[in-house]
């Protein structure tokens, strides 16, 4: 505890970031008034720690309901402890609701897989293991068999209880850490209705229902709604307790935030204030429900706008007023999910868009909302812009010239590819164009799809089980070989046939894994209040996990440049020019390619992915028919028999795993990072980004990467902020979108990442800087040279 | 009809407006004391030579036919190649033997159907920013059948088309090319005629000749003028660029190249030499800015990306790419 007093998120900031993506985060922060400043500070320099109050609660609720339904026991748990959590509000916060009792302080999910998971107690040398051993031990002995994950492993997955808290592995699936995540809510009905609205909603239901398992999902979504409610209220007498001793102007604020939690407890809120605050409260309490992990809030700028434009119309607001509560929303979003490197919840804010006929949705909110967000220099939550043919390019504009400040925000989706996919997996073409990003860059649907990934294709492992006969580079493997040896693999086509054989062999695999995680998730895993806010749940009286409109689960495809820059070295060098046999490929591979000089050479020249390369055209497409064909013979939604989507989504993991696998026949080392992007393995992009970004192109978005890829490219800074170039990288960026490129996050090298680069070369050097003529990597440059480029990044 | 090309940049953004591919043609007349492309100077391929790429297989070794090449030894050269190039004959056996990519031939002959081939895949990228293809060098003008061939070529796909040039040529080499170029790029080194043939190796005769006629013509030109620290950034070079842009009113104006070190990172590996002593260091933004303000007090329209402003853009928007106009107006909100 001593520690983790001394730590504050301060120290944090600059190890955050999109995850790999942004190394380091180093954005400037530029609130638009001193209270909104002063918030930050104080938010910055809480100190992190745990806070016990919901473990307690829920061990008792659950404890006192031993043999009732689980959804009951959990809507009676977060009622329990949304009348009984204790309330604070921060010096300059004009927007109440927090996730715990303590500022700064992260609540534990006990119910969910506390004690056991690495979010809390992993040895992650960023992590430092620094708040391991604060959940009391009696606590984590009722839940060691009774979590969701506990559960899944006896009930499901037939392993023996645990008899100690000591027996407890540190780390898990992120499955199970958390309920539901990559999610975000609709809130369209409940800001017509209020939460009264969907209480009378779900009451009425209950009304009708005799089906003692409905019963208990509409009832436990009734107590948690009320619970909501009823935390309102507390807040709004909280809130007119603080003002009776505040002073001054603050007085006044907290007296006008008390009625607006009054009102909003109930009914439809009237104003941009109100609707803001519900929204909040909404947001937070899906948060204290089931973690909320990846949570996204609708579209705020879109839902928003009504309130706002009547407001401004009455007179009632001014843009600066609200431009200030956007920054202390965006604020809120970061105290209460951020804790330190990877203990974080990936919040995420989503401006404009176009509707499905081509009306750029973009309005005065969408630029307020984008301004605050990134004026606060913050690397959480992830802010979203949504480009179409249609996108008012003065708001593009604007957009590109936060990235310098923000580093890499706003990321950016393609409304010409993104909905495209999703009308592929029977998604209405309406519902298509109201996608959302969700988590690191996961897509959903507000209040209709949530992304949950169902299944994945190891692409690396299966090129590793062809040059092996399926025994592995180790040799250690027993598996019945799926294919030919690999000795007898003649051609190429050959040996991509072996490499498909594995491929599906993986995905079938890991499909029935992740059915048994998602059929625990539907037993343990509910959430009923979340679940209001999805479609079709309360009418048919089912949690979200037993299905919204639209059950699309993906299957995850890991590292794909480097599945593609192998086989390429593997056609170039076996097949082509016979300079090695299969088998001395996978010793290369083994050896880590010590011994295997001439050898690695001549695969590290081999074409690789992201410099428009002809010649891995037919690779590209290859990969992707390997892994399409089998996923959608074997992977369907078990609920309703949706097709599987396929996703590319490894921001935090590309380095984490590379640290586990092998060296690759692409010539990569062992231990090194893997691909992060679709784009191009790491350091191997060596014809500008026109050329990467015609080779992400040449991905079939709309047919096989449906739930979404991503892409990075990096830029000097003086990119971004000298006018004329911005208007050429913008003309790039309308370019590759009107081609289909489906996202692009774009990160700004600014001179703190140059200096961080010199002083370690090692986790840089893909770093390349472009200059005048030619670029280089930035690691090869003599120390003057790289003086003279952060000298001149201040002006090109 | 075959050329030497060295080099060939995507996404070029400083040759030029918009987004666009310079392509680097081999062979120079001129000896510049600052060059930064020194690779491009002799006509024939050059042996890049990249030490940090070796890891001593031996085979160029074995290939060479004068011995050129030592690996390993001297030991202070641990399991790493030594190049002798007083030795070297240019042959490229060695370049052909090494998997390691150390040894490199730059400067093949190619065609300029195989140029377009890479330059019209960023075609899009051309018409959306305003951009296109950059002939540079060396000196393209050395190769001036090729120069034309690939304009020609690029006229016939669409697609705008600058000459970088030193201008230093025959006039007669200029005038096949007028139909095809769109845009001249057109170097200004130094006013002082004795100081041109110091710096530059060459009288400043033929160079003023050719921008005149250039000009006479009607064709579009940017002037482009290194600005070099104890060399020819001096006032009198100044006043002489104010100079020849009054006396050339259709000039599109004037561009400053501030002096930089980056293209020392390569000098190593084609073993050549800058004589541009260590000492002389890039000016700094408020140098640069300085020479751009002197510029525009004297009435000279500058299209420097360190100066460029919101005024320069509207009125040259072609240096501005600016092709989103054409997207239709947004339905704005209140």
């Amino acid at each position: 505890m001593q520690m983790a007093e001394s730590l504050s998120r301060r120290l944090f900031l600059g190890a955050l970031g999109a995850g790999a993506a942004a190394p380091l985060f180093a954005g400037i922060s530029t609130p638009s008034n001193p209270s909104i400043g002063d918030l930050r500070r104080g938010i910055l320099e809480s100190p992190v720690g745990v806070a016990l109050h919901r473990a307690k609660v829920f061990t008792r609720v659950f404890r006192e309901h031993e043999g009732e339904p689980w959804i009951a026991c959990k809507g009676l748990a977060l009622r329990e402890y949304l009348r009984s959590v204790p309330l604070y509000i921060r010096p300059e916060d004009r927007i109440a609701g927090s996730i715990s009792e303590t500022p700064g302080a992260m609540p534990v999910f006990a119910e969910i897989g506390i004690a056991e998971n690495n979010i809390y107690t992993g040895e992650n040398p960023n992590r430092a293991g620094y708040l391991r051993g604060q959940v009391p031990a009696e606590i984590r002995e009722y839940w060691m068999n009774r979590s969701l994950w506990g559960q899944a492993r006896t009930e499901i997955l037939g392993q023996k209880p645990f008899r100690s808290v000591d027996e407890v592995p540190r780390e898990t699936g992120y499955k199970f850490i958390c309920n539901q995540g990559h999610l975000s809510p609709s809130y369209t009905e409940v800001l017509r209705v209020g939460l009264g609205g969907i209480i009378r909603k779900v009451g009425e239901r209950k009304q009708a229902e005799r089906d003692p398992e409905k019963l208990a999902f509409l009832t436990a979504a009734e107590n948690a709604a009320y619970g909501v409610s009823e935390w309102a209220v507390r807040y709004s007498r909280f809130l007119a307790g603080e003002a009776a001793n505040a002073r001054g102007a603050r007085a006044g604020e907290l007296r006008e935030m008390s009625h607006i939690a009054a009102k909003v407890a109930t009914e439809p809120p009237g104003t941009f204030r109100e609707a803001l605050q519900l929204i909040w409260f909404l947001h937070q309490a899906i948060h204290i429900e089931g973690q909320g992990y990846s949570c996204t809030p609708d579209h705020t700028d879109q839902i928003l706008y009504p309130f706002y434009a009547a407001d401004r119309k009455a007179g009632r607001i001014t843009d600066a007023e609200v431009l200030s509560l956007c920054e202390n929303f965006v604020l809120k979003m970061y105290d209460n999910t951020v804790w330190g490197p990877e203990h974080h919840l990936t919040q995420g804010l989503c401006c404009g868009g176009s509707t499905a006929d081509g009306t750029d949705l973009t309005n005065r909110l969408s630029w307020l909302f984008m301004e605050g967000a990134t004026n606060l220099g913050l690397p959480e939550p992830l802010i979203w812009m949504r480009w179409h043919p249609h996108i008012d390019q003065e708001f593009f504009e604007f957009c590109l010239t936060r990235i310098a400040r923000s580093t890499c925000f706003p990321l950016m989706w393609n409304d010409k590819a993104v909905p495209a996919g999703l009308m592929g997996l029977g998604v209405s073409r309406e519902d298509a164009y109201n996608y959302i990003p969700v988590g690191c860059n996961e897509l959903g649907i507000p209040g209709q799809f949530y992304f949950n990934p169902g299944a994945n294709a190891d692409y690396l492992r299966s090129i590793e089980s062809a040059l092996t006969s399926g025994r592995g580079y180790a040799g250690r493997k027993k598996s019945t070989p799926l294919a030919k040896p690999t000795e007898e693999l003649n051609t190429f086509e050959d040996f991509s046939a072996a490499v498909g054989a594995y491929l599906r062999s993986s995905i079938g695999q890991s499909y029935q894994n992740d059915m048994k995680d998602l059929a625990a998730q539907m037993r343990w895993g509910q959430t009923p209040f979340t679940s209001c806010f999805f479609d079709g749940c309360v009418e048919k009286g089912h949690d979200l996990t037993q299905g919204t409109k639209y059950n699309i689960l993906s299957c995850n495809g890991i590292f794909f440049a480097n599945a593609v820059d192998s086989l390429a070295a593997i056609r170039e060098v076996v097949y082509r020019k016979h300079e090695a046999t299969l088998t001395e490929v996978a010793a290369a591979c083994a050896a880590n390619f010590k011994g295997y000089e001439r050898l690695h050479a001549k695969l590290l020249a081999a074409p690789k992915h992201g410099n428009d390369d002809p010649r891995l055209d037919d690779l590209i497409l290859l990969v992707e028919r390997l892994r399409d064909e089998p996923m959608k013979e074997i992977c369907h939604d078990p609920r309703d028999g949706t097709k599987f989507g396929n996703t590319h989504v490894v921001r935090s993991s590309a380095v984490r795993s590379g640290h586990n696998t092998p060296a690759t026949p692409d010539g990569r080392l062992a231990g090194t990072p893997l691909a992060s992007s679709v784009a191009a393995s790491v350091g191997v992009e060596r014809a500008g980004p026109t050329a990467l970004l015609n080779s992400v192109c040449k991905l079939h978005g709309p047919t096989s990467w449906q739930t979404g890829y991503q892409v990075n490219i990096r830029f000097q800074a003086g990119m971004i902020t000298n006018k004329v170039n911005r208007q050429k990288l913008r003309a790039m960026l309308n370019v590759y979108f009107q081609n289909g490129g489906q996202e692009l996050q774009v990160n700004a090298v600014d001179t703190d990442m140059l200096r961080a680069a010199q002083k370690h070369p090692e986790l840089y050097r893909d770093l390349v800087v472009r200059i005048a003529g030619f670029s280089e990597f930035f690691v090869n440059l003599s120390p003057d040279m790289q003086e003279d480029i952060i000298a001149r990044e201040a002006y090109i | 009809m075959t050329g030497r090309v060295f080099d060939m940049q995507r996404f070029s953004i400083h040759d030029g407006p918009g987004i666009r591919t310079t392509v680097f043609l081999k062979g120079c007349p001129l000896r510049c004391a600052w060059c930064h492309n020194p690779e491009g100077i002799a006509p024939q391929p050059s042996l890049s030579f990249l030490r940090e790429n070796c890891i001593g297989l031996g085979e160029c070794r074995k290939v060479c036919p004068s011995g050129a090449i030592v690996v390993g030894a001297p030991a202070a050269a641990g399991p790493r190649a030594v190049l002798d190039r007083p030795e070297c004959t240019l042959c490229g056996k060695c370049a052909e033997a090494c998997d390691a990519k150390a040894f490199e031939m730059v400067g093949r002959e190619t065609t300029a159907e195989e140029v377009l081939e890479v330059v019209v895949r960023d075609r899009d990228y051309y018409a959306g920013s305003g951009g296109g293809m950059t002939i540079s060098g060396g000196e393209p003008m050395f190769q001036p059948e090729f120069v034309e061939a690939l304009a020609r070529a690029a006229k016939q796909r669409g697609i705008h088309c600058a000459l970088e040039t030193s201008g230093y040529a025959e006039w007669k080499s200029f005038t096949p090319l007028l139909p095809y170029i769109d845009l001249y790029l057109y170097d200004y080194k130094e006013t002082d005629p004795k100081l041109h043939e110091v710096f530059i190796g060459q009288s400043n005769e033929k160079i003023l000749a050719n921008l005149r006629a250039l000009h006479g013509s009607g064709v579009n030109i940017l002037l482009r003028c290194p600005m070099i620290p104890e060399y020819n950034a001096r006032k009198e070079h100044l006043n002489g660029i104010a100079a020849i842009v009054r006396e050339l009113p259709n000039l599109k104006g004037v561009e400053l190249l501030p002096y930089h070190r980056l293209g020392r990172a390569k000098l190593n590996r084609f073993g050549l030499y800058t004589r541009v002593p260590d000492g002389i260091l890039p000016p700094d933004k408020g140098t640069v800015d300085g020479w751009v303000s002197y510029l525009t007090s004297h009435g000279i329209r500058t299209v420097n990306q360190v100066a460029v402003t919101d005024a320069a853009c509207r009125e040259m928007p072609f240096l501005c790419g600016a092709p989103e106009d054409r997207a239709p107006a947004s339905p704005k909100a209140n």
